[in-house]
This record gives C-alpha cells, structure tokens and sequence, in this order.
C-alpha cells in the first residue's frame, strides 16, 4: 500500500490509528504487528512469506546467539547468510544471469523473471543490523517475537525507508510514549511528506516523462531542463516519503532519524552526501566501510574499502549496470574531493560550490535514469551537443506551462519553507493559520489523488 | 506550539474520520456520468481473489470510485491546475469564451496503416468519397490561449489528400467549417449541426446534388448539453452548450438500427432519437449514437443508395444526406464485424460510398483494421 493512495489516508491509517489508541499498552503491539501485515499483504500477499519467514529467521538466530554463546558466531554468519541470499535470489538473479550467459557460454542459462517483494532492500537491510549488532554486542538480543516482528514489519518506513538501525528503535519498542504534542507534530510532518509526493514529486514526475521520451527534439534547454525535473522529482518522491514515514512514527509514538537534510543546498559532493538518504549511508559506514577497517590502515585500503562501499550502494539501487557506475560516479568524485578538490572550494565563492555540486548531482540523476545505454547515451548527447537548437516548440511549452511548479519546487528545496514556518507558529494566530495551512494541503492532495488513479512510487522497487 | 499540535490533532482526526464516516454512510453509485462507465462494485471476498492480490486493487478502486464528493475533489483537481499554469499539459485546453478544445493529435503509427488500409480498399470498389473532419481544437485555434501544442492537421490532412488523390474523391471540408462560426460545440468535440450542415453543402459540389437551403430547416434547439471535451476536462463551471435538431418539413425517415449483439432490430420512424434530450450529453440525440449497422429509408425523390464508412462525426451530418439518398446505410468498424464492408458492398448496388472520420479516430483508432 502507498502512503500516497486514498485508501491508506482515509481508510487504513484513521482506523489503525483508533484501534491502537484505544487499545492498553499491552495490546499495542500485537495490533501493530497485524496492521502491518495487512499494510505489507495489500496487493502483493504472497510476498509476505518471503518478510515473514526473514523474521522468523533472524528471530531464532538472535536466541541461538544468546542461548549457545559457543555458536554465536555460526548463528550470526548463517542468519547474515540466509538474507542476503534471499536479497540476491529475488533482486539480482536476473541481472547476474545476464552477466554469466555471455561469460561462460551457457546459453542454457534460463530466463527467469522474479517478482521483488516490496521493501526487500530496505528490510534486509534492517534485519542485518539486528544481527550484526547483536554479534558485536551492541545491543541486546530481542527475546519477544512479537517485538521483533513489528520491527522488521513496521509499516511506516516498510517500503521505503528510512533504514532504522534496530538498536534504534529497541527501547521504542518496548516503551514508547504517545502524546497529543507528537502526535500533532507527526500530523504536520505527515501533511509535508504526502504534499511533497502528490504536489511537487508527481508533477516533477509528469514533466520529466514528457521531456526524456524524445531528447534529441527537445534543444538543449528542453533536455536540461527535464534532467533538473527528475532531480526534483526523485528529491521530493523519495524525501516526501520519509517525511510521511517519520510523521507516521510520530503519531503512532515512534521518533524515526531523519533521512534528507536538504541535500540540494550542499557546497561539495561530500556534504551532498551527508545529506541525502542519510539512513543508508549511516548503515554502510556502520557495517561495511568501518567492518573492511574504513581509513585506520592506510591509503590504500581506504580505497578500497571506499570503492566496496560506493560499488554496493550503486548496486543497492537496483540490478542494473547504470546504477554500478552511478555509485562509481560518486566514488571518483568523492575521492578528487577527499585528494584535492575540497580545499580547493573552500578557496572559492559559495555560489560556485552550489553550482559545482548540483551539476554534477544532476548528471548523476541522469546515470540514475537510464537503465537503458542507448537511451542514456542519446540524453547525454542531448545535453551537450545541441544537435535540434535551443528549445523545441513542444519542449518550450512544457517548459513554460510548468515555470511555477519549477521555481516553487526549487524553493522547497531550501530550509526557507520551515524556517517561515517556525516563525509563523510563534505569532498569535499561528494556531490557526497552521490549522487552515494544512487543511488546504490536505485538500490540493485529496483533489490530485482522486484525478489520478495512476500513482507509482519511485521507491517501491529498490 | 502545543496549541497548535492540539488544535492540528482535532482537526485532522475530524477530517479524516469525517471523510469515511461520509464513504460509508453515503449511497453508492452505480454509473458515473462524466466518466461513462460503470464504476466498481464492492468486490466479492474470496480466498484466490486474495492470493492474487485482486481483491486489494479492485477494493482500492472501489475506494476511490466512491470517494465522497469525488467530481468535487476532480474539478479542484482540474481548477488548481489551471491557476498554477498547466493548461497547456491538459488534454483539454481551456479557452477564450468557455470553449474547450482537445490538445493535439499524437501521430503514431496507427495513422499510416490506417492510410495504407483505405488505399488498399479503395483501389477495389468505385465512386468512393472521403470526408476528414479537422479537429475542434484546429478549426477555433484563434480561441486557444498562445501556449499550446501546434495542430498537425493541416500537414495530415494535406497528406491524405496527396496519398489517395487517385482513388477518392476527397471532400475538404476544412477552409468552409475555419470560414463559419458555431461549427463546433463548445463543450462537446463533435460537430455542431450547423458544422454538419456546412459539410453536407461542400459535399454536393462533388457528389453532385443540389444542397438543400437553410431556410427550409425548422430548427428545434435545447439547452443544457454538456459534451465530452466537459466530462474529460473536470472544470464544472463551464456553461452548457446549445444542441439544435435541423429538422426538414416533408421528409420522412425510418431508421433501423442492427447491432450484432442483439438477436431483433429497432425501428424508428424518426431519426431524432429526443429521450437522450434529457441526458447531459445529449449527442447520442442524432440516429441513438453509436451502433454497428443504421439504415435510413426516406421518402426523398430518387433511388439512389449510399454506404456511409464512418464514426460518430456521421450521426449529425447523415439526416442531411437523407434527402439526397432514399437509401443509406451506415456502418461502424467498431461494432460492424460480422461481415466485411465489401461484402456488404456486393450485396447491395451503392452508387456511392463515402467515409466520415474524424481526424482524431483516423489517428489513433485501430478499428480500421476491419475494413475489408
């Protein structure tokens, strides 16, 4: 199920959110778990074996880990094991079977097409670090399975993030407290995320669509300017997301880690990367940059382990080689960066260091599109070699049409919009004028969901 | 601050608990009329619907087909759009003066297998017409707001004439219906009968018939027609159009309507079918709309038979020819497939056969396909 669907906002979340408020402590989780799983089984039920079955897993491996400390790190090894085969078997079988046929001559290599269970990424990615933590002692073993289960099926950030590192969220768990405060607070944090996604990141969406079609005709301005629309599209699709799952949070008691610190407004690819999908980089920093011996062992091995980690978030992205070299993209630049570069843009006007890193965080959007090498290699050429003049008729009135949308979103991007914010809730009236703030967003979003039936989340398949 | 988390918490949960509380107390529709479809029903539970995940995404759409005030939230929808500047990404553009006008043809590759398919066809039978219809959104460009998409129709009109010059005898109706006003409805992006009335005049000058004057017309007109252009627009406030039957004193029609589904025809002595008068749209007014086979016999002063090859464009123009032709019969490829045309040809002794298509249909529909 979406976030973004009428049937979460008016119909699955008001009554979980009656039922758990109205149920003792006690009951909570248990009536979270099943919520979940209906979340979770909504649409793709058979799935649910694959989530169900990794907590069941991992859930018996922590015991064996506390209970027979001798085999501690058996448990640990084979339960780490056991979830990235079940990654890569419904992930990347199809994509490793296309890299071997040509390699070892096995034509007979069959074609499977497998189905991606929905989150797979994300809560692997969750349940690893139970395990890993757990081995390492950071935290302790989780003795309640149903404790454990509304962790890994916890369905605010199930599909999409954030990667909420178990130790986390382990007190939360077993106490959280709910509060009107909060849960006012999630509501606006809610409202943000949700307009976001269905106000800024669909129409970013629908005007990127219409320009990567045919980029060649569009003119120089028409492929730049549909290069910026996905940038802003994949920001606030995947922003507004984790805006919504930490609002989510809030009101169910939960305080989730932010994920996007307006990473639009960086000054160098390092600080880009501080910022944008910060769970994630934490996860890898945490279990295998600092696991490989991250920067203690010199230069070279810092490399290395830099080149492991920049591989496997490409790779983490989807099974495709564009999205390998869209994660070496950023290794080479992070490392001209850490060598040389850095000290270089401090030396330098701000504006520069802007206009440095969104270029190339643009270009890198771009990489990030294209699955396809012939389709990137005629949008690169389209944006650099001005082969149909500046603008295309039809590429100037797109371009035209959508100008507001456009600067509005770019302005969204800034902290503007909450620093404004802050400032209005400290006047008299700022109650009020919160309240009619986010019944109008409520209303532009309810109006835009209900014209578009068709609603894909960028997300789900990652 | 806590004021404010308090009052956000109230009146989120009021809204939200408020807008299904209305779902579920509110009586369900069955059939949306700005849509024209049937809208979901409460899907039936059962184990494989479940396992497969039907049953999740027809309840989906069954939610949001009868969401609460749902054309209210689709015209916001359509309203916002329009203040935020996105007129010229709809697929109905707003106009100047309430009109509302399609946004251009996409050509694909439909066009020129279509064009192929009637070059093959006409090559084999004789005394063969062709009546394009240019779009509304063409015909009234000078209503449309600068920014748009430009209109291939002049290049594809051109184009059809130069690829089946040899075959057909093509009717340009064009330069005569951009000459005259009220030739298109504003809501709607049929013809008008004034529209219709100009192309069945041009269509005399080679079809050879002497066009029957205006003035012998007693021109019946009715309010509140809301077209297509409406319904696919979302923007509720325009005004309605004004729907106008051309009817001509002495002639007598009676119209027999085949569809291949049905086992009997329906006969009617009128070709004005006036029940759909009470409908918002109220085109299907001209020969019931849409159906795979119309015969009109009329009392007009000669024998001749006509074959009309043709979408709903023909429905308003053929109560024109019906004073020119005793006999007519209309088929739709859509519908008409049981025999081909050509057989139908062989069966009866038409001295003429004339295609009446929308630019749009001869575009984009695959109905063509059938024409054999």
């Amino acid at each position: 199920m979406s976030f973004a669907s009428l049937t979460f906002l008016y119909f699955f979340l008001p009554i979980t959110l009656f039922g758990y408020c109205i149920l003792p402590h006690k009951a909570r989780n248990i009536f979270l778990l099943i919520a979940n799983i209906i979340f979770y089984g909504w649409g793709e039920p058979s799935f649910l074996i694959v989530i169900l079955l990794t907590t069941v897993i991992n859930f018996y491996a922590g015991k064996i880990m506390l209970s027979k400390p001798k085999h501690k790190k058996h448990a640990a090894v084979i339960a780490i094991l056991i979830d990235l085969a079940l990654l890569f078997v419904f992930k990347y079988t199809t994509f490793f079977l296309d890299i071997l046929r040509p390699l070892v001559f096995w034509t007979e290599l069959p074609y499977v097409e497998i189905g991606l269970p929905l989150g797979i990424s994300f809560y692997t990615f969750q349940v690893l670090s139970y395990i890993i933590d757990v081995y390492r002692g950071d935290v302790g073993v989780q003795q309640k399975f149903t404790r454990f289960a509304t962790y890994m099926t916890l369905f605010p950030q199930l599909i999409a993030g954030p990667i909420v590192r178990y130790r986390d969220l382990a007190d939360q768990l077993e106490d959280r407290k709910q509060s009107v405060n909060k849960f006012g607070e999630g509501v606006i944090q809610l409202l943000v995320g949700l307009s976001k996604k269905v106000l800024l990141a669909n129409n970013m969406g629908a005007l990127w669509e219409a320009l990567k079609l045919s980029p060649s005709t569009n003119g120089i301005i028409g492929a730049w300017v549909g290069a910026l629309a996905f940038t802003l599209q994949i920001y606030f699709d995947f922003s507004g997301y984790s805006d919504m799952a930490c609002g989510l949070g809030k009101m169910f008691g939960f305080e989730l880690p932010i994920n996007f610190n307006y990473p639009y407004i960086s000054k160098s690819i390092t600080e880009f990367w501080r910022r944008w999908h910060i769970s994630l980089s934490t996860w890898f920093r945490d279990y295998v940059y600092i696991s490989l011996g991250g920067s203690r062992q010199g230069k070279f091995k810092t490399m290395r382990n830099l080149f492991v980690v920049w591989f496997l978030t490409g790779l983490w992205h989807g099974a495709s080689w564009n999205f390998v070299i869209w994660g070496l993209y950023y290794f080479v630049l992070l490392v001209i960066e850490k060598v040389w570069l850095l000290k270089q843009l401090e030396k330098m006007p701000k504006l520069i260091n802007h206009i440095y890193t969104m270029l190339f965080v643009i270009i890198g959007w771009v990489i990030f599109a294209f699955d396809d090498f012939k389709q990137l290699g005629s949008y690169f050429k389209a944006l650099f070699i001005s082969e149909n003049g500046i603008i295309s008729h039809h590429a100037m009135v797109l371009c035209v049409s959508y100008l507001p949308l456009i600067i509005i979103s770019i302005l969204a991007c800034l902290p503007l919009g909450k620093q404004l914010f802050s400032k209005i809730t400290t006047t008299k009236t700022g109650s009020v004028v919160t309240a009619v703030l986010c019944i109008g967003a409520v209303m532009l979003c309810t109006a835009s969901l209900v014209a578009q039936s068709y609603n894909p989340f960028l997300y789900f398949r990652f | 601050m806590k004021k404010t988390n308090l009052l956000i918490s109230i009146v989120f949960c009021i809204f939200f608990a408020g807008m299904m509380f209305l779902f579920f107390i509110m009586p369900k529709q069955e059939f949306s009329q700005n849509e024209k479809r049937v809208l979901e029903e409460m899907p039936k539970f059962s184990l494989e619907s479940l396992a497969d995940g039907s049953w999740f995404s027809k309840m989906d759409t069954y939610f949001s087909d009868h969401f609460f005030a749902r054309d209210f939230w689709v015209g916001l929808h359509s309203y916002i759009n329009q203040t935020i500047g996105l007129n010229a990404t709809e697929d109905i553009y707003k106009g100047e003066d309430n009109w509302l006008l399609e946004k251009p043809i996409t050509q694909n590759s439909t066009w020129t297998e279509n064009i192929k398919i009637i070059e093959h066809f006409a090559q084999n039978h004789d005394n063969i017409y062709f009546m394009a219809v240019p779009t509304k959104g063409y015909i009234m460009e000078d209503k449309l707001q600068k920014l748009h998409d430009e209109y291939p129709d002049a290049q594809l009109l051109n184009q059809l004439k130069s690829l089946l010059s040899e075959e057909v005898k093509f009717i340009d109706v064009s330069d005569v219906l951009s000459e005259n006003s009220d030739v298109y409805y504003k809501t709607d992006h049929h013809w008008t009968s004034k529209g219709a009335y100009i192309a069945y005049s041009k269509a005399g000058e080679q079809m050879g018939f002497t066009p029957t004057p205006q003035t012998e017309y007693e021109i019946e007109e009715y309010d509140g027609f809301y077209g297509t252009s409406y319904s696919k627009s979302g923007l509720w406030a325009t005004p309605p159009d004004t729907i106008s039957l051309w009817k001509q004193q002495n002639l007598n029609v009676n119209v027999t309507i085949t569809d291949e589904n049905r086992p009997f025809s329906i006969e009617y002595d009128s070709m004005f079918f006036t029940d759909h008068l009470n409908e918002p749209d109220k085109y299907p007014v001209f020969l019931d709309g849409n159906h795979a086979l119309v015969n009109l016999k009329s009392n007009a002063d000669n024998d001749k038979k006509l074959l009309i090859i043709r979408d709903s464009f023909a429905h308003c123009l053929a109560p024109f020819l019906a004073s020119e032709y005793r006999d007519i019969d209309l088929i739709d490829l859509r519908y008409f497939k049981k025999q081909t045309a050509s057989e139908l040809i062989e069966q009866n002794n038409y001295d003429d056969i004339l295609f009446v298509y929308g630019l749009d249909t001869l575009a984009t529909d695959r109905s063509l396909q059938w024409l054999k």
